[in-house]
């Protein structure tokens, strides 16, 4: 294979990463050097590595968490306890942001996702609420109503640009390991496990695990997101990460689509930029309420799915080219065999 | 003892709101196979007129609008039976979700933030050193009515056989023709209106916010499921237990604490694996 085939090859492979990266530098292009907008950027990169593991988890395992934001105020708070409270560097402070989510969502979804799946979405309504009380009522280790300030910003970062630049990179890694695990037997194990529970039971694949070590993941993930967000905002409070986002994460994957890596940015991207032109959180909550609803019904896979078709031929294309160019080899290659004998 | 007495029968009166809103949630998990997570919804925009509006006026036009909003998710639901592509229960659980998030977001647009009442009974009979109070047993008498009614209605009523019917099953429902569909559909208008009067009961009891919405649904999974997803008498029994747990909770842990009751209920009878999720068998 030369070059240009390997190249065409990774870029069909990664088009979802390449397109990402692409429209991040355009954006920094746009934007320059300082600009009031790469706030709003931020917040969408934000909402979308929270809501991508959900997006891999519900599109490809049928696993519906409400309370995935929830798991981002989990890394969030661990955060700031550490940092703040006890000293500790942003970057030491990572592994634990993912890992309370993790281990919480692991030890809470073992058991329950034994049983079909409505269970688990009672379980997630459960742990939002608990938290939410837990974190308020815990005193002065989480800053009570009032949440914890003085958070040290985002290491390696010395303005917006440049904490734009990180959650890029944060949220490029995670496309990357969508699309890596949707290839693998364990993203193939998931997905056969959503089609048919049953059958992917009696072909030895244990079901309760798979869909916890996911599960276990997609909170892990947000709580990475909520390490950034603690760091990027400099405070966390109760009402950061609560419900009302836990709803905003579910409408961001339905609206953009909850089988692709770069749906939840389009709909978080929706949510942030409509939520800015809305008049109050009030109307935006009917609205997307609705949309939701509409979504469901009349476009499954969400708006990712328009330009599915298009991308598809693009695919396509490419790997026509790409054949066409290795059979044309091949007769040279035959061509100058049979001269030379 | 009779401060522990005052308790449990607050917790009962506490807990017939909590089995009004965990026998419509029941009734209709057993027909349709769906959970519907704007149950609270409903509670909160009948106890929210009644309170706007006041008087017999407010509480029959909230009852009303609570059906209303079950006519809408009974639609809902045959749209999506009809239309969608996915038909799988989830899908429609998520919808409910964005009903209730569109209801709790409407209700806070039309209110504001407050909490509102509505007008009940003050008096307060003191028996053998318990106080009870007058609102409280005129909750419970309802709440029994109502369900009474609703249990007469399942087990001797052509529409209640119907609806057993096509709890047990869909397919043979179809075949002996029972209208499968809209005797689903009459579940969730007849569940939306038993929550609006379970949002109205608390409107005068303790008060009801937007809030509330998200309150009721995760106190009706709870007391719903306490005792087994399997109907409306384990429904009731599972809301008096709830509220009898959650009244000793709050009298006797720290101030506060007794909000983590509902959550923890949910997580210990899901891990025991007797939630009753995973078979929809109505029984009256």
């Amino acid at each position: 294979m030369n070059t240009g085939n390997l190249a065409a090859t990774l870029a069909v492979r990664h088009r979802a990463v390449l397109g990402f990266a692409l429209a991040a530098v355009v954006t920094m292009l746009i934007l320059g050097q300082q600009n009031t907008a790469y706030a709003t950027a931020t917040s969408i990169l934000i909402f979308s590595l929270i809501s991508i593991p959900l997006a891999l988890i519900y599109g490809h395992g049928g696993i519906v968490s409400l309370c995935q934001a929830t798991f981002a105020g989990m890394g969030g708070y661990a955060t700031a306890i550490l940092t703040v409270n006890y000293g500790w560097s942003a970057w030491q402070a990572l592994p634990l942001a993912m890992a309370v989510p993790g281990v919480l969502s692991f030890a809470v979804s073992r058991p329950i996702l034994r049983l079909p799946l409505f269970a688990l979405v009672l379980g997630t309504v459960a742990i939002g609420e608990a938290w939410s009380f837990g974190v308020s009522a815990a005193g002065d280790t989480t800053g009570g109503y009032t949440g914890i300030y003085g958070i040290p910003g985002i290491p390696l970062a010395t303005d917006d640009r440049q904490a734009f630049v990180v959650i890029v990179i944060m949220v490029a890694i995670m496309i990357i390991l969508f699309e890596n695990f949707t290839r693998t037997a364990r993203g193939r194990a998931l997905n056969s496990i959503r089609v048919d529970p049953t059958m992917a039971l009696s072909t030895g694949t244990n079901v309760a695990h798979q869909r916890s070590i996911a599960f276990t993941f997609a909170a892990a993930v947000a709580g990475a997101a909520g390490w950034y967000f603690a760091l990027y905002t400099g405070y966390i409070s109760p009402v950061s990460l609560s419900f009302n986002q836990d709803a905003a994460v579910i409408f961001m994957v339905v609206i953009g689509g909850r089988r692709s890596s770069v749906g939840p940015i389009i709909g978080a991207a929706i949510y942030v930029l409509f939520g800015d032109l809305l008049p109050g959180g009030v109307v935006q909550g009917v609205l997307f309420g609705a949309v939701l609803i509409l979504i469901l019904l009349f476009m499954q896979d969400g708006i990712v799915s328009i330009g599915s078709p298009l991308i598809r031929k693009i695919s396509n294309n490419m790997r026509t080219t790409k054949s066409d160019q290795c059979k044309t080899q091949e007769y040279t290659v035959q061509g100058s065999g049979h001269g030379d004998a | 003892m009779s401060t522990f007495a005052e308790f449990v029968l607050n917790g009962i009166f506490l807990g017939v709101l909590y089995s009004l809103v965990a026998i419509p949630l029941t009734s209709i998990w057993t027909t349709t196979d769906v959970i519907d997570i704007n149950i609270g919804g409903y509670a909160t925009v009948a106890g929210i007129i009644a309170a706007t509006l006041g008087g017999i006026v407010g509480i029959i036009l909230g009852v009303f609008a609570a059906a209303a909003m079950g006519v809408i998710t009974g639609a809902l639901f045959y749209l999506f039976h009809k239309i969608s592509v996915i038909k799988d229960p989830i899908t429609i659980v998520l919808a409910t979700f964005g009903l209730l998030f569109a209801t709790t977001s409407a209700v806070q647009a039309a209110v504001g933030t407050d909490s509102h009442f509505v007008p009940g009974l003050t008096s307060i009979f003191l028996v053998s050193g318990t106080h009870i109070s007058a609102q409280g047993i005129l909750n419970l008498s309802i709440a029994t009515a109502l369900f009474i009614v609703l249990a007469v209605t399942m087990r001797y009523t052509l529409i209640g056989l119907k609806m057993r019917a096509a709890a047990l099953s869909t397919q043979s429902a179809e075949l002996i023709g029972v209208p499968v569909r809209t005797v689903q559909i009459t579940a969730f208008i007849a569940g939306a209106a038993i929550a609006g009067a379970a949002g109205i009961l608390a409107a005068i009891s303790v008060g009801i916010s937007y809030a509330s919405a998200t309150q009721f649904t995760i106190f009706a999974f709870t007391a719903a499921i306490i005792c087994g997803l399997k109907g409306p008498t384990t429904a009731f029994c599972g809301g008096l237990l709830l509220g009898v747990i959650d009244s000793l909770s709050a009298g006797y842990l720290p101030s506060g604490w007794s909000a983590l009751v509902p959550p923890l209920i949910i997580f210990a009878v899901l891990a025991s694996g007797r939630a009753g999720l995973s078979v929809s068998k109505a029984r009256a």
